[in-house]
């Protein structure tokens, strides 16, 4: 079940959460004319999810099948910047509490700020990332 | 050495459409010109931070006192290839009273060290709250982090109500 499923924009990205797959992705560039009222209902629903699987039955589930999140962000403004991390520290408070939940940051090949970006913010967040290089 | 040419020239009162369509004119001539992917990134991550600087802080659109003297003061953004680098020049009318706080808040950063830039970003992050304008406060310093260069800056008398803030923004073709 996907309980979001956001088509993408020419300045908001597309946003996925989907129940079954234990998965969220965020894709494409991300310049909101308002960054709230974008990332508002995203970090809502992410909330609601999170704290829906904070049990014993779903840590042993996510231990064979962790939740994956795949950050595919090619741009994001300053103010978007705000939203991303908290989604970040969402999915961080969850993982210290026992679920098993994986980040994913992608970066164009050669684009090294891209991959810094992502490392920063998991300096920032404490929370180890898996770099995926998208070769040209 | 070669000529500098005018690549983008845009003026006016700009909206988020008009924005849209600036960045993906800019990403089409920014993807010709340059041929590092770090250096695009960097001059469309200002771009898109100056533009939004435009959009949400020029007082063109806030102010109903349009002389036509201030008409000749459009929020601007430009886009220069010197045939070695990329210049980016935005502007838009202020209020006289802002000019303190924003040029304390441009020679702070303009002080700073890379490695010092990053790390004010990364604690701003970490506060930063969303204004009734839509921004979080991050631009500036972002349009300070990115060119590894000192921002150029002026302020231009209007009236005494006006002035036009300018910036400049230089980024060489390699990293």
């Amino acid at each position: 079940m996907e309980l979001l499923n956001i088509e993408s924009s020419e300045h908001t990205p597309k946003v996925i959460l989907n129940q079954a797959n234990r998965l969220f992705e965020i894709e494409g560039e991300a310049r909101p004319e308002n960054a709230y009222e974008f990332f508002d209902p995203i970090i809502s629903e992410l909330k609601k999810y999170m704290k829906s699987v904070d049990n014993e039955f779903h840590k042993d589930i996510f231990s064979e099948l962790p939740f994956t999140a795949h950050f595919k962000l090619m741009y994001f403004n300053s103010s978007s910047a705000k939203f991303i991390s908290d989604i970040l520290f969402i999915f961080k408070k969850y993982f210290d509490r026992g679920l098993k939940i994986k980040i994913y940051w992608y970066f164009h090949e050669g684009d090294e700020d891209q991959r810094d970006v992502g490392e920063d913010l998991s300096e920032m967040t404490l929370f180890p990332f898996t770099f995926v290089m998208i070769k040209e | 050495m070669n000529p500098t040419t005018r690549v983008l020239d845009k003026s006016g009162i700009f909206s988020q459409e008009d924005i849209n369509s600036i960045l993906k004119e800019l990403k089409d001539k920014l993807d010709t010109l340059l041929s590092d992917p770090t250096v695009n990134r960097r001059v469309y991550s200002a771009a898109v931070e100056c533009l939004d600087n435009v959009l949400k802080h020029s007082e063109e659109k806030i102010s109903n006192d349009y002389s036509n003297k201030q008409k000749d003061y459009p929020s601007r953004f430009q886009l220069d290839d010197t045939g070695h680098s990329i210049v980016i020049y935005a502007g838009n009318k202020i209020l006289n009273k802002n000019i303190s706080s924003l040029m304390k808040q441009l020679e702070a950063l303009n002080d700073l060290k890379p490695s010092n830039l990053n790390s004010l970003y990364k604690k701003k992050l970490l506060t930063a709250e969303i204004s009734e304008r839509g921004g979080a406060g991050l631009g500036l310093i972002i349009i300070a982090k990115i060119p590894g260069k000192k921002i150029t800056y002026d302020f231009e008398k209007i009236n005494n109500k006006f002035s036009y803030f300018s910036l400049k923004l230089e980024f060489n073709y390699t990293v």
